[in-house]
């Protein structure tokens, strides 16, 4: 008697959602549910992006000067997931990236190959769908900004 | 009311050890405000919680290893411990192979 009107509520829910029931998730099996956090997310993002290159930092402005400070306290590190963030639901996952290019890597070419390197680590690690990844490249890395850090005193 | 505590204490610790020998899985989390936790006479165990339909595990991944294995690896591990309930398992960190445990304690400032 139960059985019959439960089997018809989970197929009318998935014909309603049909578009979530067309990709089963390993997420949701009936011996129990898996969730994972916005951080871990988060993490695996941003050392995704961090690989591509012609990507020379993640994070705009403040998130990095905030970034450089950390590094200089003992102990702290500059964090993974800094100009990285996520929404995370049940299945699937949305990533928004601040990053800054190296200068000469034509940008629309770094972000496809980003965005590629994102959704494969991401979907291949936690089993989530990953639905979009928004770039916004905020700054180009020049070279010329790394001579005055570089090169020491010409007159010793 | 000592005999319950220490029946619970029991069950929460194996399945605890459990999860623990998990390749896959760095440490134990609490989850978001370290809710996934039980409370014992005296201490805490965080990162596993009982009720009596449902099994809820919190973990830290490996570096590297994919939350489906981990989650394989953990039910496999607490299968036969936890008398068929259903288990949860959240993912609530993932430990990075540059990263050391942490000095401070986490989540004081988020």
């Amino acid at each position: 008697m139960t059985q019959t009107p439960s089997s018809t509520s989970t197929a009318s829910t998935s014909t309603s959602s049909a578009l979530t029931q067309s990709a089963p998730s390993a997420l949701q099996t009936n011996q129990g549910r898996t969730t994972v956090a916005d951080g871990v997310v988060q993490k695996i993002a941003g050392l995704a992006a961090r690989e591509v290159s012609g990507v020379y930092a993640l994070g705009g402005g403040a998130a990095r000067a905030f970034g450089a400070l950390r590094e200089r306290i003992p102990g702290g590190t500059q964090s993974a997931g800094m100009g990285v963030s996520v929404e995370v639901g049940e299945k699937q996952a949305a990533v928004d990236l601040d990053l800054v290019t190296d200068y000469g890597a034509p940008i629309a070419e770094v972000a496809r190959s980003v965005r590629r390197n994102v959704i494969n680590s991401v979907e291949s690690m936690t089993g989530l769908q990953v639905t979009e990844v928004n770039i916004a490249v905020n700054d180009v890395h020049l070279p010329s900004d790394d001579e005055g850090q570089q090169e020491p005193a010409r007159v010793q | 009311m000592s005999d319950w505590s220490s029946a619970v204490a029991a069950e929460v610790e194996a399945i605890a050890a459990a999860v623990l020998t998990c390749p896959a899985v760095a440490a134990l989390h609490g989850g978001p405000l370290a809710q996934t936790v039980t409370l014992l006479p005296g201490r805490r165990i965080e990162g596993v919680q009982l009720t009596e339909d449902r099994v809820r595990i919190g973990v830290v991944a490996a570096y590297g290893a994919p939350v489906a294995l981990l989650t394989a690896q953990v039910h496999a591990a607490v299968r036969e411990l936890v008398g068929g309930r259903p288990v949860d398992v959240h993912v609530g960190d993932l430990q990075l192979p540059e990263e050391q445990p942490q000095a401070l304690p986490a989540g004081s400032g988020s």
